[in-house]
């Protein structure tokens, strides 16, 4: 009877003991998410975190990356220095200058172009995106380096038409010129802008329901009129896009043409933010300040970013 | 060969728990089909039985053994899926193949086993297209050929005709049920058209909001529902409900005749209604009327006559189904006839009499 | 009719001078690469006597065939691990639901807003720390992950049919086999053309690199055309020349794929 019982028992143990090792081979499974996701994790984490981590830290010392030197620990002397920089100071106007001025380039002429060319037909249309897009795909480098021979001071190609026209007499330095200087990057970042922007309008335009449209022309509506009330409206997810990535990534595409064409000046007139961090770093070795600029401005940075996530969420009814 | 049990399946996504413990047993060899309305848990179900899915608590048996923790290839268990899941980029006979390929039987074998399936479904001359060049039909076959070629112990089908047009749905199902006798082995069948369950199945099981509500043969849930919501979920017109204080008197408008029409004759109740509507439907009639005690479908044989607007309804006693407050069957007959004498009671019109 | 035939004119006027503005200074570029010494600081819109002798200063002066070569290993590369990384992140994100996937969702995200300029000097450190400068790992290794290219592929991820993933499951295939066999070969396309970008943008690339090579041998095309654009000699021609050939693997891309290239920038942005 008892013998009977145990082998009752121990049936009931070993039913168990499999179905526990069954969900313990189960929750090896329950690994695989995080092992397929390991690589990318791992790599992100230790070349954008952790060095972000270092960058805030390096703020608050002094160092100038001499293998074999350690930072010293200066407290906020590296913030009050920044402020006391000129360069510093002229490079957050012109990240705005820019980041405004970009705004034209991204959003309102493109804006406008994809209106005005709306309903072009398919092979056409994919003619001219052709075109448009090539300032996209160029180096910043190639652009760099064919910009600076158009507008070379003496014999650029700008340079000799503006005398043959009659326009200017002289030989116009562009790049040494504190007033050419950052108008002509700034040209030169939205000129690599508007034909990509222009094509994101007009594929968000030809998404727009037809009906609307007829709708409002049946209602009367004038062509004016109907930009303001449909279009732009019907549009406002594309336009917070892109204006998010202006935003983001104005200062990212200008970095190149300062580095190549104007290196920051002349006296610091063409400089952005990213540039002079980079200047800080890598001219003048000094990472500590070139860390407290970078820890500024991804503050304020991810402050707008934030900010446009919401306003983005908010619009988001519009999108279908 | 491949008996299906399931032991108080419960399962949560989230904080939301959708099936609430679920008991399930189906015989080997069965057409047991699943069926229920939309949303009440029938795909979760099936998908852990398949292994798709984790449960959050139970167990799963096929063949008597465990399986709630194995992987899905583990089951030997063939799906036909509702939207057929055909991979789009191989060949018919890619596709069905491709089990077999994974599971590492040589060439010779396999390429025989497929081209019989193939043949058995009627695709032959179609093997070397995409799935992409065939009728919906079409896919469905290629979709059950990939599931029969492996010989599985249990089929489980997620709602496979819903994207097929009526007629060859029709078609479908006939020769799904002759598929099944000729395969011998288990099917569970998921639908939540109950017409569809009922001339399929042979065991039926009924779900609602994560319960299991009845389970049993076609006649068995029909004649003899558990509760309100099997008897109103299956019939068509639905069960008649009149309600009467706490409890629910359902009859089927199949049980109920128009007085005039004479059938009927040793019907047990009369209720007198007025007709709203009349639908003739060629072999059989649907009339609306409404009563004291709510609206009413009957349904009789086609007289292609218009009745009179004031008109009675004939019923027996053994037609009656009586519910609770909470939905639960009534057998108590005592009860059901000093209801049903109480209801006469308070007819103010008076002319439903016992005869 | 002649109102909507103007409105049309219009557009076509628009759209050219548009056009123009885009492609003229690459047009420049390629006509300045074949003037001659005297006709290389004239004004002149085709080149009156065609020359090589721009290409052959360039290739003497440069170590233009490495550095093509180095530019090469870095961007395929590059391409190769930004898209493997992201199609096992992207496959993991839409196969399972997991503790603590918001968590690691928003933090691949928010990567987007960290500038690399926030990070080059630790960055810096480090490489040379375990020795990768002058290397082409050392290019690689800090962009072999691209938030850019998992959120792109998680996105056409999930558009992808589940019900294909469970019947690939009760087939017996494997996560890998899943990955590889049963859904890229459904969105290959769109794979491609990512990889497309991920190349065109890991080709143009030149900060890091610069910071990582300080030697031509073993810098990309991009440094070597820096150098040369700040070396201050007045070679325009043979510039323009390093340039041209700088610019003829992407416009060779372009020019076969271009569709797709402007289809997958539309559907995927800027990174
Ligand atoms: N992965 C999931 N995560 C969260 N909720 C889910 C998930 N899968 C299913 N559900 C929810 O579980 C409930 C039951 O879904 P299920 O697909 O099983 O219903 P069903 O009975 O098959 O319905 P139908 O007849 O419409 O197919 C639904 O409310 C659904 O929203
Ligand atoms: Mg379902």
């Amino acid at each position: 009877m008892s013998e009977v019982k145990r082998i009752i028992v121990s049936e009931q143990e070993k039913k168990v003991t499999e179905q526990k090792s069954r969900r313990a081979a189960r929750s090896l499974i329950k690994w695989k998410p995080y092992l397929f996701l390991l690589p990318a994790i791992l790599l992100l984490g230790v070349w954008m975190y952790k060095p972000l981590l270092s960058t805030f830290v390096l703020a608050f010392q002094k160092w100038s990356m001499v293998p074999g030197t350690e930072p010293i620990t200066v407290g906020l002397d590296n913030f009050i220095r920044l402020f006391q920089t000129k360069d510093f100071i002229h490079s957050i106007e012109n990240t705005i200058f820019y980041t405004i001025g970009i705004l034209p380039f991204s959003i309102i002429i493109p804006m406008l172009l994809a209106v005005a060319t709306n309903g072009l037909n398919g092979r056409v249309k994919n003619v001219y995106r052709a075109m448009f897009f090539i300032p996209m795909i160029l180096a910043p480098v190639t652009v760099g380096a064919i910009w600076r021979w158009l507008f070379h001071p003496a014999n650029g190609l700008v340079n000799l038409t503006l005398q043959k026209l009659g326009i200017t007499d002289g030989n116009i330095s562009f790049f040494t010129d504190p007033v050419y200087a950052k108008w002509l990057i700034l040209f030169m970042t939205g000129w690599g802008l508007i034909g990509f922007s222009t094509i994101i309008f007009s594929a968000a335009l030809t998404n727009i329901n037809r009906d609307y449209f007829e709708a409002a022309a049946l209602d009367g509506a004038t062509k004016w009129k109907q930009l303001l009330t449909i279009t732009i409206p019907l549009l406002s997810p594309t336009i917070l896009f892109m204006l998010t990535m202006s935003i983001l990534f104005s200062s990212q595409f200008t970095f190149a043409y300062i580095d190549i064409l104007t290196a920051g000046g002349p006296f610091g007139s063409s400089t952005n933010i990213y540039y002079e961090m980079y200047k800080y770093g890598f001219n003048n070795l000094n990472a500590g300040l070139s860390s407290a600029a970078a820890t500024l401005f991804f503050i304020v940075f991810a402050i707008i970013a934030i900010g446009l996530n919401l306003l983005t969420k908010k619009f988001a009814f519009y999108d279908n | 060969m491949g008996s299906i049990k399931v032991e108080q399946i419960k399962k949560s996504f989230g904080q939301k728990e959708i099936l609430k413990g679920i008991d399930v047993d189906i015989p080997d060899g069965s057409f047991a089909i699943l069926l229920g309305p939309s949303g009440c848990g029938k795909s979760t179900l099936l998908r852990m039985i398949a292994g798709l899915e984790e449960p959050t608590s139970g167990s799963i048996f096929i063949n008597d053994q465990d399986i709630t923790y194995s992987e899905p290839k583990d089951r030997d268990i063939g799906m036909v899926f509702q939207n057929y899941a055909l991979y789009p980029h191989m060949t018919v006979f890619k596709n069905i193949e491709y089990g077999l390929k994974i599971k590492k039987i040589d060439k010779s074998k396999r390429l025989n086993m497929v081209n019989k399936v193939i043949e058995m479904v009627e695709l032959t001359e179609h093997a070397n297209k995409r799935p992409g060049e065939l009728s919906g039909g079409q896919r469905q076959r290629v979709a059950l050929a990939r599931a029969i070629v492996k010989r599985p112990h249990a089929f489980l089908m997620d709602e496979p005709l819903s994207n097929l047009d009526a007629k060859l749905r029709n078609q479908m199902r006939q020769e799904l049920i002759e598929l099944q006798k000729e395969l011998q082995t288990t099917f569970l069948y998921v639908t939540h058209d109950q017409i569809e369950a009922m001339s399929m199945g042979s065991y039926i099981i009924i779900m609602n909001n994560g319960h299991i509500m009845q389970k049993g043969t076609p006649k068995e849930i029909y004649t003899n529902p558990a509760n309100l919501f099997v008897a109103q979920f299956i019939g068509s017109p639905p069960t008649n409900i009149l309600s009467y204080g706490d409890y629910s008197i359902g009859i089927r408008p199949e049980n109920m005749s128009m007085k005039e029409d004479g059938h009927n004759v040793n019907a047990d109740y009369i209720l007198t209604g007025a007709v709203v509507s009349t639908e003739h439907l060629g072999g059989e009639s649907i009339y609306c009327l409404t009563t004291d005690w709510g609206k009413v479908f009957v349904k009789g044989e086609s007289t292609w006559q218009t009745p009179n607007k004031e008109s009675q309804i004939a019923f027996s006693k053994k037609d009656v189904l009586v519910f609770d407050k909470k939905g639960e069957r009534v057998r108590d007959v005592d009860l059901i006839e000093n209801l049903l004498a109480e209801m006469q009671v308070s007819n103010h019109r008076r002319e439903a009499v016992v005869l | 009719m002649k109102r909507i035939k103007s409105i049309t004119v219009l557009q076509h006027f628009l759209l050219i001078m548009m056009s123009i503005i885009a492609i003229f200074p690459l047009y420049w570029m390629i006509i300045s690469s074949f003037k001659n010494e005297s006709e290389i600081f004239t004004s002149s819109f085709i080149p009156q006597a065609p020359t090589w002798q721009n290409y052959l200063y360039a290739f003497a002066e440069m170590p233009i065939i490495q550095m093509l070569f180095n530019s090469f290993v870095v961007a395929t590369l590059m391409t190769i691990l930004q898209l493997a990384t992201s199609l096992l992140a992207g496959y993991a994100l839409v196969r399972w639901n997991f503790k603590g996937k918001l968590l690691i969702f928003t933090l691949l995200s928010l990567t987007w807003l960290i500038p690399f300029q926030a990070v080059m000097i630790p960055n810096y450190v480090l490489i040379n720390q375990i020795g990768l400068n002058e290397n082409p790992l050392g290019i690689v290794l800090p962009f072999a992950a691209s938030t850019f290219a998992i959120l792109s592929i998680y996105q056409s991820f999930k558009s992808f049919p589940t019900a294909l993933i469970d019947a690939a499951r009760l087939d017996g295939e494997s996560d890998l086999g899943i990955l590889f066999r049963i859904i890229l070969p459904n969105i290959r396309s769109t794979v491609v053309s990512l990889g497309i970008i991920l190349f065109i943008n890991a080709w143009n690339e030149y900060l890091w690199p610069m910071l990582v090579t300080k030697e031509m041998e073993n810098a990309p095309i991009q440094i070597g055309l820096k150098s040369f654009v700040n070396s201050d000699v007045n070679m325009w021609g043979s510039l323009m020349a390093a340039t041209t050939i700088s610019c003829i693997p992407i416009l060779l891309i372009y020019l076969f794929l271009q569709k797709h290239i402007v289809d997958s920038f539309v559907r995927f942005g800027i990174k």
